[in-house]
């Protein structure tokens, strides 16, 4: 019941118009966020955001430009700039970006959520399952109730982040940890540790979600570009965006505002593992197959494009565009340099440095300024 | 109310710990031993455990069995060898996660006199040997022969021309390091050239993007190895989404369920069966055999099988 209620609530949140709340709301937080930060407190936070992504994006160019000059220099057949490729590396940024925007919410709000990867796999195996139950034939009822079966399996972890985090006061870091297992360990326990083949079992419009197109474009490039300007909008626009922000600025002041600091902190996290939740779905078809050992390590990079995408880790600050060049940026130098050849030990060596540079020149530029 | 629940909960670890414990009927069996894998969730690791038990039954053998959680969780297995030798078998068959961080705790167990069968992954014999261990009997398979033999039939499959790639497993695992080294050699003396080789580190999602990435650069490749059959189940799906099915020739490594059905479909064309059954239950006759003071032979080799689309069951 309680569930209910506070989904409508949020709903009304979501669609009061900013007008209502500009007087209260608006300038408010822009004082809880200034006061908290009073280093800043001349430099308005919407123009630091917006020249922080300048230098992301800049950094974004070069690298791809470097990539495509290292590999026309060394390869005879240099394909980097094709678009059948710069496509291809859309389609494999989809799913981390997708992950990645919830994870900048939950970041924004001096969270963290280290369960992604894992519920990512248990998503993978409950659609598979609960599609098998049904015969290929009913595709309405495959599709409807593989959808609800990740929503649920999503949604459902991401709730209880959410609300062990909050109704105990434990830090997000050691109750994601937890379900980090919890939702691992379920995945595999749930398919009996095999991997289900779902090609010629399941329908194949279900095969579309993951590899379809529209427009010469893929399906889940589409889907992700949808969730990353939803987010963008609630984020910068809405009353939630902005509440989001000022508990990570600084949770006591938004309290004493009155700001409901629980409630959104738990929808944070339901977001989060909803956002999974769709990235499972295209995830499963595109593998064909539920396999509850995928998704290893997902954290770290759907953390890491927040991070090089300038939201701060200390919450209270960020970006969803940024968020989008910071899983460009791992999605380009993955395929770069697989498509030259280099192997495993030096691309990690390569991705992780390029992490911490990215970071630096950032809070270098920061510094100037200051 | 807190305090009554901890209770509760402490009653209930109690129960389940003593339940956990309550020993078999040990005048019935005539030996105790231990088998300590790694993950029990890897279908593999489930199967050993499943030959070892049938084992256990015909030779009337209390065994134990312990596997760690995560695959490369040595400190784990440690603990495991560790509580074994305080629960005083006469011998542990180790299926160890890391070939060289384990050769400490098994140290201790031969100290206390227990005898060590090693199964699947081998012990390093130049660390076991710096601290004066002796294992006495190897039980596994030659990953470097099940690495030629996958590329003997890709090269044929090849009619030895044209490019091909590899998936590799982790980098500097031993079994990846052996099969890399078994499908090289199956490729020399053909024309095959080796256009691509990278790791895509045992998973099928990872397999699924670098072999994508892969046919960007190189999209004439007509064949490709893969390490292990999770990496081979993603890259098929790779040639799928690039239209061109049945145009290159996949061979894969461990002959998983999901694998087999790939081969039924035509999307797979071969992969490696290594018995894991017959290795657990080997494991378990030379362990009772050497407790029985029989001649045993350091090496009992378990022969690979290749599966094609003429042999799945």
């Amino acid at each position: 019941m309680c569930f209910v209620k506070n989904c409508l609530q949020i709903l009304k949140t979501f669609l009061k118009p900013e007008a209502a709340c500009a007087g209260f709301g608006l300038n408010l937080h822009r004082s809880i966020i200034l006061a908290s930060k009073t280093e800043r407190e001349t430099v308005n936070p919407a123009s630091l955001v917006k020249s922080r992504i300048f230098g992301i994006f800049l950094a974004f160019v070069l690298l791809c430009l470097a990539i495509g000059i290292v590999e026309y220099a060394i390869k005879d057949y240099p394909v980097f700039f094709r678009t059948a490729n710069l496509l291809n590396v859309l389609l494999q940024v989809s799913i981390n970006a997708i992950m990645a925007v919830g994870m900048t919410f939950i970041i924004i709000t001096a969270g963290i959520d280290l369960s992604v990867g894992s519920v990512l796999a248990l998503c993978n195996v409950a659609i598979g399952l609960v599609m098998l139950q049904f015969s290929p034939e009913n595709a309405f009822f495959q599709l409807v109730f593989g959808l609800m079966a990740a929503l649920a399996a999503g949604g459902g972890i991401g709730f209880l982040n959410g609300a062990v985090s909050v109704r105990w006061q434990i830090p997000p870091f050691i109750v994601t940890l937890g379900t980090l297992g919890v939702a691992r360990g379920l995945g595999l326990w749930l398919i009996d540790s095999r991997t289900e083949n779902l090609i010629g079992r399941v329908t194949p419009a279900f095969a579309y979600i993951g590899n379809g197109s529209l427009f010469g474009v893929p399906f889940p490039v589409i889907v992700a570009l949808v969730i990353i300007i939803l987010g963008h909008l609630v984020l910068t626009l809405t009353v939630f965006g902005r509440h989001i922000t000022a508990i990570g600025s600084n949770e006591n002041a938004a309290r004493l505002c009155g700001i409901r600091v629980g409630f959104y902190k738990i929808w944070v996290y339901v977001i989060g593992g909803l956002l999974v939740s769709v990235a499972a779905l295209i995830q499963t078809s595109r593998l064909g197959s539920a396999n509850p050992t995928i998704g290893q390590g997902f954290e770290l990079y759907a953390i890491a494009a927040v991070i090089i995408g300038g939201t701060n880790l200390m919450g209270g600050e960020g970006s969803i565009i940024g968020t989008l060049v910071g899983a460009l940026i791992i999605g380009v130098l993955n395929n770069g340099l697989t498509l030259m050849n280099i192997p495993d030990e030096i691309k990690q060596i390569i991705i992780g440095c390029v992490i911490i540079l990215a970071v630096l020149i950032d809070s270098m530029r920061q510094r100037k300024r200051e | 109310m807190s305090k009554k629940f901890i209770r509760v909960v402490l009653l209930l670890i109690f129960i389940s710990l003593s339940a956990g414990c309550s020993k078999p009927d040990s005048a019935h069996y005539r030996y105790k031993m231990a088998l300590v894998m790694k993950a029990a969730s890897n279908p593999f690791f489930a199967r050993m455990e499943e030959g070892a038990r049938q084992a256990a039954d015909s030779f009337k053998v209390n065994l134990l069995i312990a596997a760690i959680t995560r695959e490369t969780d040595i400190n784990q297995q440690v603990s495991l060898i560790e509580n074994m030798i305080v629960q005083g078998v006469q011998a542990i068959l180790i299926a160890p996660a890391d070939s060289k961080a384990i050769v400490n705790a098994l140290k201790k167990a031969q100290d206390a006199g227990i005898r060590l069968i090693n199964i699947d992954n081998r012990i390093d014999a130049a660390t076991a040997a710096a601290v004066g261990l002796k294992i006495d009997c190897y039980v596994g398979v030659d990953n470097e022969a099940g690495g030629k033999m996958a590329g003997d039939y890709l090269v044929k499959l090849m009619s030895k021309k044209g490019k091909a790639a590899m998936l590799e497993g982790i980098r500097g695992v031993d079994n990846a390091e052996a099969r890399k080294r078994g499908f090289l050699k199956a490729l020399e003396g053909t024309q095959i050239e080796l256009a691509a080789s990278q790791s895509a580190n045992w998973a099928q999602d990872q397999g699924l993007d670098v072999f994508a990435n892969i046919l960007q650069a190189n999209p004439d490749i007509s064949g490709l190895f893969c390490a292990n059959d999770m990496m081979a189940l993603g890259a098929i799906q790779a040639i799928d989404q690039a239209g061109k099915s049945g145009k290159i020739f996949v061979t894969s490594y461990d002959n998983l369920q999901a694998a087999r059905q790939a081969i039924a479909a035509r999307r797979l064309h071969a992969t490696i069966e290594q018995h894991p059954e017959r290795m657990g239950f080997g494991g378990v006759e030379v362990a009772k055999n050497l407790l029985a003071g029989r001649q045993i032979d350091p090496e009992m080799m378990i022969e690979l099988e290749l599966v094609t689309e003429k042999n799945i069951r």
